[in-house]
């Protein structure tokens, strides 16, 4: 569910409220009227703990009876609807987890600022008069509800336990393993059912238990804490740490990078939102980067940056958009595609400039020329057949599916799901692509001149992917056909996906000792770094272990680390030879094919 | 490794369907509410007589009933139906083609609507209007000409028989022109991704809506299997401007699916479809939104009451490859169907399409005329104007909780559940231990405890899936961990526990790196209770809670007490200072995943082995370690394949996680700490 963004600044100067604004209203599809919220740092008055709470007309006195005598100074209320109003205190400390549990609080905190309810983020931004203020960081969101009512203001976000608040894109399949953990830790007794809020009360466990913010999130991201406090399934977070020296800023994803998250450092702030659109829509200047799955940013109060799997930034030289071209800037998608479909009608060719991450772009359309400048957003040049395309910017997710007979260059970086099923055609990308390009491929050229994530080539049926910098992990698993080419060596650990090492190790060990096989195949066994090896190693033995790959298996993906074959050496030699002319690329064609390559197809049919 | 027993598509039903595809009239147009069985059954019409209804059909006739001036239909996109009928995507493939061809006509002269399934458009089938073309996770046979053929588009997200896996075409189907239209070489496994790579979200799937019908200028449905969030995802895909959601129920038909997941993943359709109607309506999202269900519907008072529980359309699927000849062999995945329905596209004989076309035709205008008798009985003149009338409903055997979440009235209290005595013997078969393999099925109708009796409180128990809110993860090509770390640092593979019958089974765990029965009871910090005790001594860390150590199936039940000795850890703070064991006559992956979600660090599984132990005596020790080796990776894939359909990727996450859980019957849901199914 939904849109989430933050900055902050690394020397701890205010921003505006409206900078997080603009980032979470530029992400309006994300997002519906059932909630948005902010949450700001904000230590004044010291000494007490700010409190917020959600009242129900009929609830004041039984709100009155519970933290009437922690109160020190009644603040204010904040009207939401005839039925729900916010009040707001001060008290001399942390209410009991009890009363917690009783009220439902918006917040009880020392250092934190959170604002939220039903309604569009503007809506919020109105209610709680947050224009002009100024906070050393930010975090927003704006609502897309999936397991919960839409129309409970205290089931927006930011979610806040203690010191932490939290913005949340994702759907624990952990949930209910999480909340009893912090239930029992923090001596909670209700929730409010979002999944959510226990992230928040996780930080807030670990952080007392003194770990350093890239230990929780390893805690969180994987497993490396207490058993109970894994996060399963999609997550992408940011969250503010509030403590007396200052804020603590950071952001996660889930590891398998099932939801997205931008980075930009850029003018001594970080922006990190679930879109690169909305970066660039406050900062022009930024340049959002992908956060890759199990990676973080982390900024603590004195300034320290921590940074895990940032995607990097890599763009080739990009041409000037011709004087016709149409500008995309403002305009929407079904705008944008009924002028392209117009042009290409027209004369066969179309230019558009000013791209702000418009999705759905050109879908369906072909045959023509296009030219496109900016960021394409998501799910575009989908279906698309004998179109040539040159995108002179990023490419966000599932850019291609479908694709047939066509040819794309990308002149800078590529998100997830890159021409997932490509049906036939050629795709170049200058840049990085993020995980599971050309998953299920049925035929055609991808080449990818930087890295690439995980699940490279995943179901792959036919066609080619070249890869020049590094992949990922899982490379090619469910392959039934096709071929995988990356330049050097990889380790092999990352092709296709293996029962554990432990369990083989033990299996083999086993079948020794029961004197299936003997010395020299349990060593060679040991030795083996792929299934073919291993297979060569056991012979007839290999019955034994092979149902660990399961009974539905197609075959394993087959690696080969050597010299590139004749018919290879031509494919690869025309692709990195429009690679070159592409983008003006200067890979010496002929030294590179010289090299070794890690080659991977079906291992069967 | 479940056992087939009794089935919802029993030789009465086939019959009565065989009846309406000859004479075009149901048998019986309403059936007394029943004790047993789904909630369908235990239903009844309020203020109405079941036999004065049964007369009226038979005083009016046939054509007395078409000239009822009462309408059934109602607009689907861009065409008008007589019929508020979905026949349910089977795709090219899983038919052998002429089926398909037979549905497609039967679809157009009915007025009803197909859907062509996923794997590509058959030339002949394109011909027709009322088709729904698929966008599926595999993207077999899909392009922009494809898509936009039909009447609309439905993005396949789920279904009934698999939520949380994807879709499977066998190898021995992908022949000739399908492997072909499929972009795949012969004789692989036409697997789709369990998620669509491109939607992971609620706001994925509404990006994937959106796109679709601006490329296709189409209305788009979105299928979903039910599950346990079910509810929350129709407002979602509502809010996404989808026509319409269609809700695929437990027990629905397949072309193949791993047995253990149709059995025990996801609810069925008659909680699934009051829950989202309500929330729908909460949301204020209901108005032009059509919600469409399915999942072992064969009657024309099913749809009725369906209708009445908050559809505004059925799905049918199995019931009309049954009018076509389907004689329920549970075979459809090994493509020699003896019907001539799901054989492979080459083999040699085929159906007559044209006496295919008459018999679904008919059937349809038994439903059509069913409905419509129904519908005047109760006084209306437009069945649409019935859709979520709950309040015309009573359920006979059906307890306070179940009754609140489908939203009707009770007339006799009483469990959902009934119990039988588990079967005197369980086989495992050679597939299973000689070939190391997870028994796939064809075709749906079972959901154990429900359409048959449940053998005890677990059974009742469905197990959560991922649908849209976030992706599944498919075992074979992605991680899921199950090693566990016990409170003093021992790490074991996996949860499951071999018990001690036979030296070769115990070589077999342990060369899995799997716990051992024995080895754990040697251990000088445990102690085994029956259910019911609790472990007096204070040093006691590794306690196994044994149902052997008792007699008789009572309460507490071993489930019961493993959820109550959690719970009292968690509260004295020594949750991660005890290793919780559950050993008992346990049957399979699915027994495992539950007993772990209700709280046990590890699960003592003797049923199959008590079985093969007993079957393998006299065998040589090689072949019996094989035989245990291969069933005890088989419970593991069982296992794996459970917790990918929810997006558990851990077992670690699936620990005490009861919120993946949830019961069909509500005292079972109170004793075991789980919400109701749709709660």
């Amino acid at each position: 569910m939904c849109g989430i963004a933050g900055v902050a600044s690394l020397d701890g100067s205010p921003i505006l409220f409206e900078t997080i604004f603009d980032a979470i209203a530029a992400m309006k599809q994300r997002g519906t009227e059932h909630g948005a919220g902010f949450a700001a740092y904000n230590p004044a008055p010291l000494d007490y703990v700010r409190a917020k709470l959600f009242v129900v007309r009929g609830e004041e006195e039984l709100v009155e009876k519970l933290v009437g005598a922690l109160t020190v100074e009644k603040i204010g209320r904040i009207r939401l609807s005839d039925l729900v109003y916010v009040d707001e205190r001060l008290f001399r400390d942390y209410p009991d987890p009890q009363i917690m549990t009783l009220l439902r609080f918006l917040q009880a905190s020392r250092y934190l600022d959170v604002f939220k309810s039903f309604g569009w983020p503007e809506d919020v931004a109105n209610v709680y008069r947050l224009w002009g203020r100024s906070s050393p960081v930010w975090i927003g969101h704006t609502r897309y509800p999936t397991n919960s009512p839409g129309f409970q203001p205290w089931l927006a976000h930011p979610f806040t336990s203690y010191e932490t608040a939290i913005v949340h894109n994702g759907d624990l399949s952990s949930y209910g393993a999480n909340r009893k953990f912090v239930m029992y830790e923090l001596g909670l007794r209700s929730f409010t059912g979002n999944d959510s809020e226990v992230i928040a009360h996780l930080i807030t466990v670990l952080a007392r238990d003194g770990l350093t913010f890239e230990d929780i999130v390893d805690a969180l991201v994987y497993g490396k804490g207490p058993r109970w406090a894994r996060l399963d399934g999609p997550f992408a977070a940011i969250f503010i740490h509030g403590t007396p020296r200052g804020p603590v800023f950071g952001a996660f994803v889930d590891r398998h990078h099932f939801r997205p998250l931008y980075v930009a450092v850029e003018d001594y702030h970080i922006y990190v939102a679930s879109e690169a659109a909305a970066i660039k829509k406050v900062n022009p200047r930024a340049r959002p980067r992908m956060l890759r799955g199990g990676g973080y940013v982390i900024l603590y109060p004195d300034g320290e940056l921590r940074v895990r799997g940032l995607m990097e930034w890599k763009i080739a030289a990009i041409p000037p958009p011709p004087a016709d071209a149409f500008n995309a800037q403002g305009r929407s998608s079904s705008e944008i595609n009924r002028v392209i479909a117009e042009m290409l009608e027209r004369r066969g060719y179309a230019a558009v400039k000013g791209l702000e991450g418009q999705r759905y772009i050109a879908n369906g359309l072909g045959p023509g020329k296009l030219e496109l400048w900016g960021t394409l957003g998501n799910a575009s040049l989908n279906l698309v057949r004998k179109m040539e395309v040159y995108v002179y910017g990023n490419v966000q997710e599932d850019v291609g599916d479908c694709i047939e007979d066509s040819i794309v260059a990308i002149y800078g970086n590529a998100g997830d799901s890159l021409a997932q099923a490509m049906r036939s055609g050629e795709v170049y990308v200058y840049g990085n692509a993020g995980n599971r390009v050309g998953v299920q491929m049925k035929g055609g050229y991808i080449v990818v001149g930087g890295d690439v994530g995980d699940y490279l080539g995943e179901f792959m049926a036919g066609g080619l992917i070249l890869v020049l910098g590094k992949p990922g992990r899982y490379i090619g698993t469910g392959m039934v056909g096709g071929k995988i080419i990356v330049r050097g060596k990889i380790p092999l650990t990352h092709i296709g996906i293996a029962p554990p090492p432990s369990q083989l190790e033990k299996l083999v060990r086993k079948l020794n000792e029961m004197g299936i096989i003997g010395r020299e195949e349990l060593v060679n066994a040991l030795r083996a770094k792929t299934v073919d090896e291993l297979k060569k190693a056991l012979g007839n033995a290999f019955r034994f272990i092979e149902k660990l790959w399961g009974s539905l298996h197609l075959g394993y993906p087959k690696p080969e680390y050597r010299y590139l074959h004749d018919d290879e050496q031509e494919t690869v030699k025309r692709l990195l030879e429009k690679f070159n002319m592409l983008f003006k690329a200067r890979i010496d064609v002929d030294s590179m094919l010289a090299e070794k390559f890690t080659v991977i197809t079906k291992s069967k049919a | 490794m479940p056992s087939r027993g009794l089935e919802f598509w029993d030789r009465e039903k086939i019959e009565e369907i065989r009846y309406a595809a000859l004479k075009a009239v149901e048998k019986r147009a309403l059936s007394p509410p029943m004790r047993r069985g789904r909630i369908l059954d235990r239903l009844a019409i309020r203020d109405v007589r079941v036999d004065e209804v049964n007369d009226l059909a038979r005083k009016l006739g046939p054509e007395g009933i078409d000239r009822l001036d009462v309408d059934v239909g109602l607009e689907f996109g861009s065409v008008r139906l007589r019929v508020p009928i979905y026949l349910g995507d089977m795709s090219f493939g899983a038919l052998a083609g002429y089926p398909n061809i037979a549905l497609a006509a039967a679809a157009d002269i009915a007025g009803a609507v197909v859907g062509v399934g996923e794997g590509g458009l058959h030339p002949e089938v394109a011909k027709h209007r009322n088709i729904v073309v698929q966008w599926a996770s595999g993207r077999f046979g899909v392009d922009i000409d494809m898509l936009r053929k039909g009447v609309a588009v439905n993005i396949k997200i789920g279904q009934g028989a698999k939520p949380g896996i994807g879709g499977h075409l066998p190898g021995t189907k992908v022949v000739g022109i399908i492997a072909k239209l499929r972009k795949l070489p012969e004789g692989v496994e036409a697997l789709s991704p369990a998620p669509h790579h491109d939607i992971y979200s609620i706001e994925d799937l509404a990006q994937r809506v959106r796109m679709l019908m601006e490329a296709t200028g189409k209305p788009v449905l979105v299928k979903v299997a039910a599950t346990h969030q079910v509810g929350y995802v129709a407002v979602g895909v509502a809010r996404s401007n989808a026509m319409g959601v269609i809700i695929d129920g437990a027990g629905a038909g397949t072309g193949a699916t791993p047995q253990i997941v149709r059995d025990h993943v996801g609810i069925p359709i008659d909680y699934a479809v009051p829950v989202a109607d309500r929330l729908l309506r909460d949301n204020s999202v209901r108005d032009g939104f059509l919600v469409i269900g399915g999942g072992m519907i064969s009657s024309g008072q099913d749809v009725f009451k369906l209708v009445l529980l908050g559809a505004n359309m059925a799905m049918m699927s199995t019931a009309v490859l049954v009018a076509m000849g389907c004689i329920m062999c549970h075979q459809c995945n090994r493509g020699v169907c003896p019907a001539a329905l799901t054989s492979k596209v080459t083999a040699p004989r085929r159906i007559d399409v044209d006496v295919a076309v008459k018999r679904v035709v008919n059937f349809l205008k038994a439903i059509e005329r069913t409905l419509k008798l129904l519908t005047y009985v109760l006084g209306e003149d437009k069945l649409q104007k019935l859709v979520g009338r709950r309040e015309l409903l009573e359920a006979y055997s059906i307890d306070e909780r179940v009754a609140n979440v489908v939203g009707v009235d009770v007339a006799e209290y009483g469990p959902i559940a009934w119990y039988g005595d588990p079967p005197s013997n369980t086989p495992v078969t050679p597939e299973v231990y000689v070939q190391g393999k997870t028994p796939v099925v064809g075709m749906g109708g079972i959901v154990p405890g429900y359409t048959t009796p449940a053998e005890r409180p677990l059974d009742l128990l469905r197990i959560e899936a991922a649908q849209v809110t976030r992706p599944p993860v498919d075992p074979y090509r992605e991680e899921v961990s199950l090693r566990i770390k016990l409170h003093d640092g021992t790490v074991y593979e996996s949860p499951i526990v071999a018990p001690c019958y036979d030296k070769a089974l115990e070589d077999a765990a342990e060369a899995l790196g799997y716990a051992r029965e024995c080895e754990l009871l040697e251990r000088p910090d445990a102690i085994a209770v029956p259910p019911g005790t609790k472990p007096s001594e204070n040093h006691v860390f590794l306690v196994i809670v044994d149902e052997g150590l008792r007699g008789a199936r009572r309460r507490p039940w071993l489930e019961e007490w493993i959820v109550i000795l959690d719970e009292e850890y968690w509260r004295s703070g020594v949750r991660d200072e005890v290793t919780l064991v559950a050993a008992g006559d346990l049957r399979n992956g699915a027994d495992v995943y539950k007993l772990v979600a209700l709280g046990a660090d590890l699960v003592v599984v003797r049923r199959p082995f008590k079985y093969l132990s007993q079957k393998l005596r006299d065998k040589p020790y090689a072949e019996r370690f094989e035989a245990y080796l291969n069933t005890l990776i088989e419970l593991t894939w069982e296992l794996k394949l459970l917790m990918g359909a929810g997006g558990v990727t851990s077992v670690e996450s699936l620990n005490g996680n009861r919120w993946l859980l949830r019961s069909l019957d509500g005292h079972v849901a109170q004793s075991l700490g789980v919400k109701v199914a749709g709660e």
